[in-house]
Parts: structure tokens; sequence; C-alpha cells
């Protein structure tokens, strides 16, 4: 064997382990991202109402006022203006305070204000985390991004964990490429029969090479999310600006650190939101008052995409004039090719730049890359699997291949009956470990049986509840599909067809697979 | 022992000569830790040689950006490398720049 063949062997060992190594984690970050691609539907379906008055009005800036008036001077520093739960106007009063499990957070006093009549409907005093966490429509996609982003490990290091995985994918897209020498003859690879070893390879092989370019453009931008905030701007704060973290923010965002301070009445806020709106072209979602009652008092406002934009916009306004200050980079002081790059990042990794077609786009190939991470374990496993230690490993795979699917199914259906009890937030973490102990439990009690018989049992109940999901959210209250189709709610339709799509294919498909062969069990 | 002072023969230094005799250890080694540890170095140390541009950001990003592909390239070359010599060569020299360049930043 020449150097060459042993170089090539190397890169098949790396191929492999660095997949290996971190292949459930890997699995569980790329199926949640794959669901979380359409993270604004998954919470559309879950509030179920069409009802999208806008809660930004004639009355915003007389509220905004009415209660600014009513904190402490001291909560002026940030004042946050959103969208609430059931259509009410969230007013968030703060300033920056040490957050008990480290750093600082902003605290204050938050308020969820009808936004026609200015009725009071609750006011919570805490920290921004809670404040904006108290939303129980959200409790079902804030956990699936929250699983996906940190995996629900406290503090930084979920983000390492997940960096690290991104980079792990990274390495396994590299090595994939170094070491397919005919990568255009293998786009059209065609799988060969008998459900043998060569034939997972073709299928490993065609769902990798069709979801290559998507996995380096998502491992990427995936890590560098990660990384960018819980590794690179500590690193940077330390060596470019002697440890002070707030500077090197101030600095990276481009914000003025001397502010006039002296006391000043507030333009009409209403106004300056009307303007924004005209001049953004996008729907204005929130804005962001800094050092309220001041002279130097700036507006942000936050748009969703203008047609034809690849993100959305922010514009900056005087809070004292009224006057249009500019459209502020997403970093840096002017446009570059680092504020370039850095806005590029999120639209590329959540594929919503353009509608619903890149986001079906990057749903299928996330779909691709979950499939090709399988299907390598499944290869990894079938080359091993004369040793009893990887048949354990086999035995895994199946049951995290299939028991995740189904613990965040499980998990929908918990948050859904929850949600009549008002305590959703609570429940649906919780349902989502109880499900996973439970099977884990099944795990272990059927390590011994036949995997095609596992299989069939966990497709089965993943399809029958994908196929209840629909009918359990009409019957917790949730929007009909006549109303869906009257009032324009196009998350609940798409979702529930998604639903029941992947709940028939499931049961169809596993219905029809002969139990003797291996072949068209996903999870083998 | 005689190996070590015998003159290079085919252009290697000391170094190349030295990580042939444990390629393995030397392959762990570099795409391993020293992989690691030299992207986080060039994320430290960059931001001081990179221009700052029209934003004043870019030394400040680009390192930031960079580092997710730098990571996963230190990690894979030491693997695909034939001559883990010459990698370890690059590496220990890319290493000393970097260290240098943080040194300069904490101590200007």
């Amino acid at each position: 064997m020449n150097a060459a063949s042993h170089a090539t062997k190397r890169l098949v060992a790396l191929h492999g382990w660095s997949a290996t190594l971190l292949a459930f984690l890997l699995y569980v970050v790329m199926l949640t991202g794959t669901i979380v691609v359409l993270d604004s539907e998954i919470t559309g379906w879950s509030e179920g109402r069409a009802d999208t008055a806008p809660v930004f009005g004639t009355r915003t800036g007389q509220l905004v006022d009415r209660f600014a008036a009513q904190v402490p001077p001291e909560l002026h520093d940030t004042v946050f203006v959103g969208r609430g739960s059931n259509g009410t106007l969230s007013l968030f009063f703060a300033a920056p305070k040490a957050h008990p499990d480290g750093g600082r957070q902003l605290f204050g006093r938050g308020y969820l204000v009808n936004p026609n009549t200015g009725v009071l409907q609750k006011a919570r005093v805490g920290y921004v985390s809670d404040i904006f966490g108290d939303r129980p429509e959200r409790a079902l996609s804030h956990f699936l991004v929250d699983l996906h982003v940190h995996l629900h490990v406290p503090g930084r290091w979920g983000l390492y964990l997940t960096g690290l995985l991104g980079v792990t994918m990274l390495v396994a897209a590299i090595t994939g490429v170094l070491i397919h020498k005919h990568i255009l003859r293998d786009l059209f690879t065609t799988e060969r029969p008998g459900a043998r070893l060569v034939s997972f390879r073709d299928r490993h092989t065609l769902a990798g090479v069709w979801s290559l370019p998507f996995a380096v453009l998502l491992s990427f931008t995936g890590a560098f999310l990660s990384f960018a905030i819980s590794l690179g701007l500590p690193v940077v704060a330390l060596v470019a600006f002697g440890g002070d973290q707030d500077l090197a923010i101030a600095s990276v965002l481009g914000e003025q650190v001397d502010i006039d301070a002296t006391p000043t009445p507030m333009s009409d806020l209403t106004l300056i939101l009307a303007d924004a709106e005209t001049r953004a072209g996008g729907t204005l979602t929130a804005a962001q008052i800094h050092d309220y009652g001041t002279a130097g008092a700036t507006v942000r406002t936050f748009h969703s995409q203008a047609d034809g934009a690849l993100s959305g916009t922010t514009l900056e306004y005087s809070a004292a004039t009224g006057a249009f200050l500019k459209a502020p980079e997403i970093v840096g002081s002017a446009p570059s090719a680092g504020s370039t790059i850095a806005a590029l990042m999120a639209p590329l990794h959540f594929g919503n730049f353009a509608g619903w077609w890149s986001r079906i786009i990057w749903v299928g190939l996330g779909g691709a890359m979950t499939y090709t991470i399988v299907s390598g374990m499944q290869l990894w496993l079938r080359r091993r699997e004369d040793d009893a230690t990887w048949r354990y490993g086999a035995h895994a795979l199946s049951i995290v291949a299939w028991g995740l699917p189904i613990a965040i199914a499980l998990t929908a259906h918990a948050f859904l009956v929850t949600q009549l009890a008002s305590d959703p937030i609570h429940w649906t973490p919780r349902a989502f470990v109880y499900s996973c102990l439970a099977l884990i439990g099944y795990g272990l009690a059927t390590r011994t049986r036949p995997r095609d018989q596992i299989t069939r049992q966990l497709g089965l109940t993943l399809g029958t509840l994908l196929l209840l999901l629909p009918v359990m959210r009409l019957q917790t209250g949730g929007l009909s599909w006549g109303e869906a189709l009257l009032w324009g709610g196009d998350d609940v339709l798409v979702l529930d067809g998604t639903c029941l799509a992947l709940g028939l294919f499931c049961l169809t498909a596993l219905r029809r697979t002969p139990t003797h062969s291996p072949a068209t069990s996903p999870a083998e | 022992m005689r190996a070590w002072l015998q003159a290079p023969k085919t252009g290697q230094i000391w170094l190349e000569r030295r990580v042939a005799q444990h390629p393995t250890l030397w392959r762990w080694l570099l795409a391993g830790p020293l992989a690691l540890v030299l992207a986080l170095f060039a994320m430290a140390g960059l931001p001081n040689v990179l221009p700052a541009g029209a934003g004043g950001v870019n030394h400040l990003v680009f390192p930031v950006v960079l580092f997710p592909l730098l990571w996963a390239s230190f990690v894979v070359w030491p693997v695909a490398a034939i001559r883990i010599g010459r990698v370890a060569s690059v590496y220990i020299t890319l290493f000393v720049i970097f260290l240098a360049l943080i040194l300069w930043a904490i101590l200007a």
C-alpha cells in the first residue's frame, strides 16, 4: 500500500470516527434543526389563532409614555416594545443587573397591555429571559429551538457543545469530499439490491453527496453562530479590549458610548414607528428605546424582510427629535465586508430568506442530512456487526433514531394538553424528559428482540402519534381547517398536512415492509 | 542517534526528521489539541494584523467567522498529509506567530 492509499485510509477513518463519536448528539441537532426551520410556523400552529391584527397603532407612543412615568427612572435605560401573548402590546423597562447565574442581564418591569384600550392585562418584575420566556404559546417552539441551539445544556457549555458538533460535521463533510473520487458520478448512484453492505453504502453516498454543499454551509454557519458569542467575543475582548466585554460589544455593534443625558421630552413614538414602517418596507415587529427621557435617546425599530431582501431591516431614530438617524449595520459603524458576512450567517443557517420556498428546500436538505447521519451510522455498525459491543450500538441507534421523533411528537401532544391548564412552559420540557426515559426503558427491555420488530413497533407508534397530532390540536381548542382557510391560517394547514402525510407514510411504509428484510428499516 | 547528527538529505529540517520517527503520535497531537489551540490563537491574534475596514470591525469579525473553518482545516490536514513533518513545521511556525501577536497585543 503506497503513501497516498494510507492517507485515504486515514481520511476514511477520520470521516467515520468524527461522526461516530458524537453521532447521537449530531442526530439530535440535525433533526431538531430540520424541524425548527419552521419555528415561526410552529408558533403560529401552537397559538391556534389567525388573528394577526397589528399591536402597533395610534396609542403606542401614549402607552409607552404612560408606563414610563410609572417605573423608576433607572429602568429607562432600555425599553422594549413588541407583541405579547394573545394580541397584547408588550412593554419592558429595564437596566443591566448582575444575574445569579453569572454575567449581567437586563432586569426590570414587564407589562402586557391591550393595544387599543390601554387596559393592563399582566405585570411582572424579572430578568429579560424570564419576562420574554413567559409566552405559553411559544413553549413548544422555544423548547425545540433550545434543544437545537444548546441541547438544554446550561450556560455557555451548550453552545460550545453544538459548536463542536458543527465543526465535527464540517470535518466529516470535508473528508467526505476528499475520499469520494467520483462525486459527480455518485450524484446518480442507484442502490444495489439485496440489503447488502454496498446497498447501505449506496444510500449513504446518495444522500450525503446531494446534501454535501448544504452540510458544509449549515455546519459552518451553525458553528459560527454557536461560537461567536460564547467563545469569539470573550477571546477578542480579552486580546483587543483588555478583557472588557461590554466595550467589545459596543465596538462590534458600533454603539455610541457617551450619551447626552440631559432630561428631554420624547418625540411622538407613534409617528416614528409609522415613518419606520414606510421607510423599511417590511412589517414592524419590535422597537427598542435606549436612554428614554434624555437628549441622547434613540429608538431602534426592527422589521421583517422587505420584498427581495435577504434579512429584516433595522432603523435608528432620535427619540428626542424624531429624526431618522441611520440604518445600523448588524456589526460596525458603517457598511463593510465584515458586517455583510455577519448579516449573511443567520439567513443562510435558518433558510428564512425567501419565504416558504427557501424553508421547504432547507427542510428537505436538512432531512437528507439527518438521513445521511443515520445511514452513516448504519454503515459503520454493519461493518462491525460481528462484534457484540457494536451490536448493542446498532440496537441503541434504532432506539435513538426512532425514539427522538417519537419523544418530540409526545412532547407536542403534552404541550397541547397542558396549554388547556395554562402551564405548557413547565410541562413541555418535562414531557420530553419523561418520554426519553420511557423510550430508554423500552430499549433496555427489548435489547434481545430482533431489530426488525423494534423498528416496526417504533415506526407504527410514530406514525400513529403524528396522525393524532392534528386531532389533538383541534380537540384542545385549536383553529379548525375551515377557520384557517378563511382567516389565512397557513401555518395550521401546512403543519397539520405535514403531520398527516408523515404519519401516513410511516404507517404504510412499515405495513408493507416484510419483517425479514432489514433493507427498509430506516434506523437499523 | 546517528540519524540525528546526519545532515538533511532531502531538504528535511531537524523537526521533520524528529516527527517522522513517531508519525501516528504526531498526527494525533497535530489534528487534536494543537488544531484547537492554533484555531483559538488565530482568532485571538489575527485582530491585531487584519485591517479594520470602513465599519471598524473587519479585523474582529473575520477571525471569529474563520474560526470553525480553520479548526476543521487544522484537523484534516495532518490526517491527509503524507509528509507529517512538514505539517508539524508549519503548525509550530504558526503557533509561534500567533502567540507573538497575542503577547504583542496584551503587552501593548
